[in-house]
């Protein structure tokens, strides 16, 4: 202790920032240049776009359309072949597609971006620029038209006469289906009018539970991509064409349909 | 019965014209997402663009062939301006000079020739080969290597290709068979799809 007066700070006052050393050329950044006018951007923009990614796919054998959400003026549009849900985020004017990534990086900033500039006209080379309330900015380059043919999907089904979802019965498939399949199976769930049944193998039905549905007809889905629905539907409804069904489903500014799985004689 | 993935957009086992038709062939077409003429279509359009690739390449050697005739032509010419200028002055230009390639291939065939009847009298089939059927052809020789081949019959019936043709044929034009019923709903589809026209609306118009 007799040597504790002695010892000094080891400590330089002189900090030198690590781009000092290029002259402080790396310092300066130059954002590229802006294609046409700040437009405003949905109310509920960031809770659109970070909803939807939910529903993309990703892998090399899904096309690009699929690993992107779809920006059209207030819709915003994501699909992964099994299900597509639409947000509508409110009054806007931008048309673009946005891939996960990209949607990822516009949510690390924090809050919802409020302004949007987008080139007249839309090329390989152009950026796409977002403007936060604080000044923020973000210069996203490679932008991408969105699929237009997704939007006609919408049109092609009857969007009325839902059956509300009620909280103890969503609770109920949740509790009894949120199992882990065997490797290799999607662990596929059956709903009957009366009952539901499903299981850890695709061909043996383990669990059931009675409990009333919606549907005419007995409807396989995917355990994975049906709890996601679920979670998140208010209202539900099942429609048939020939032996393919559909599961429509609604939510607070949401709405989407979910594909079931086909059955064929063996 | 069976279940069987389903998409919106594309069978997640493959949309391509492969896929389709082993789906047919195991009688699981997806009669909502497969395209059932799509494996026939695909085939011509195979067959067509390989054929453009011959044409292609015959063309090729078609110009390449011309050429070295126009160029042997050339040669023929110089070797006349030669000879009269041999007239003339009584130099021998190099153009007079024949072209002794083919007598010095003549040596190494020679060569191989000699080593052909050495190696066929040194390699003896093994015991174990011969007795198991196994027979040797002449020896060969290229530049760089000494080949043997062993040959055998083979003992099995093969696979009758027309038969199994066929019997796939029936399984395939029964997949169509959905596309054929006149009150099929699968049928209207793909009339409607083949003839590109917009799909109606099921239901009330969106908002």
């Amino acid at each position: 202790m007799k040597h504790a007066p002695n010892i000094a700070p080891n400590v330089s006052r002189d900090f030198t920032l690590p781009l000092e050393v290029y002259g402080g050329e790396l310092l300066t950044f130059e954002l590229p240049d802006l294609g046409g006018e700040w437009q405003p951007l949905p109310e509920h923009f960031l809770e659109g776009i970070s909803f939807t990614s939910r529903f993309t796919a990703s892998g090399s054998h899904y096309p690009w359309w699929m690993q992107t959400v779809h920006v059209f003026g207030g819709s915003i549009i994501g699909t992964n072949n099994r299900a597509i849900v639409e947000y509508s985020a409110g009054e806007g004017e931008l048309e673009c597609a946005l891939s996960v990534k990209q949607v990822r990086l516009i949510k690390a900033i924090g809050s919802r971006p409020t302004q949007v500039n987008t080139p007249a006209r839309p090329t390989a080379d152009k950026y796409l620029h977002f403007k936060w309330q604080n000044g923020s900015r973000l210069a996203l380059s490679r932008l991408m038209r969105p699929e237009q043919r997704l939007r006609k999907l919408f049109s092609r089904v009857a969007w009325n006469e839902f059956s509300a979802v009620d909280e103890n019965w969503r609770a109920q498939i949740l509790g009894h289906f949120s199992f882990k399949p065997i490797k290799d199976n999607s662990g596929l769930i059956t709903i009957y009018p009366e009952r539901v049944t499903g299981g850890v193998f695709d061909n043996r039905a383990d669990i059931e539970l009675p409990i009333k549905t919606p549907t005419e007809r007995e409807v396989v889905f995917e355990q994975a991509h049906l709890l996601s629905v679920l979670k998140v539907a208010s209202e539900i409804k099942f429609i048939h064409e020939g032996d393919h069904s559909k599961l429509l489903f609604k939510a607070d500014n949401v709405r989407g349909f979910l594909a079931a799985r086909q059955r064929v004689p063996s | 019965m069976r279940t069987m993935p389903d998409g919106l957009f594309f069978h997640p086992n493959g949309s391509g014209a492969a896929a389709v038709l082993k789906r047919m062939a195991e009688g699981t077409t997806n009669y909502n997402l497969d395209d059932p003429f799509l494996p026939a279509m695909h085939e011509t359009r195979q067959e067509i663009s390989k054929l453009d690739a011959q044409i292609i390449r015959a063309e090729e050697r078609l110009i390449r062939l011309r050429h070295e005739k126009a160029r042997a032509e050339n040669r023929l010419e110089e070797q006349n301006e030669a000879a009269a200028q041999f007239v003339e002055t009584g130099e021998i230009d190099p153009a007079l000079l024949p072209s002794v390639e083919p007598l010095a291939k003549e040596e190494a065939k020679e060569q191989r020739e000699e080593i052909k009847k050495a190696e066929a009298e040194k390699f003896a089939l093994p015991v174990e080969l011969s007795e198991s059927g196994w027979v040797d052809d002449p020896v060969r020789v290229t530049d760089t290597e000494i080949i043997v081949t062993i040959r055998k019959r083979r003992a099995d019936t093969p696979v009758d290709a027309e038969e199994v043709e066929g019997r796939i044929a029936k399984v395939v034009e029964n997949a169509m068979q959905p596309f054929r019923a006149d009150a099929s709903r699968y049928r209207v589809v793909l009339r409607e799809r083949v003839a590109k026209r917009p799909q109606q609306p099921k239901g009330p118009p969106d908002d």
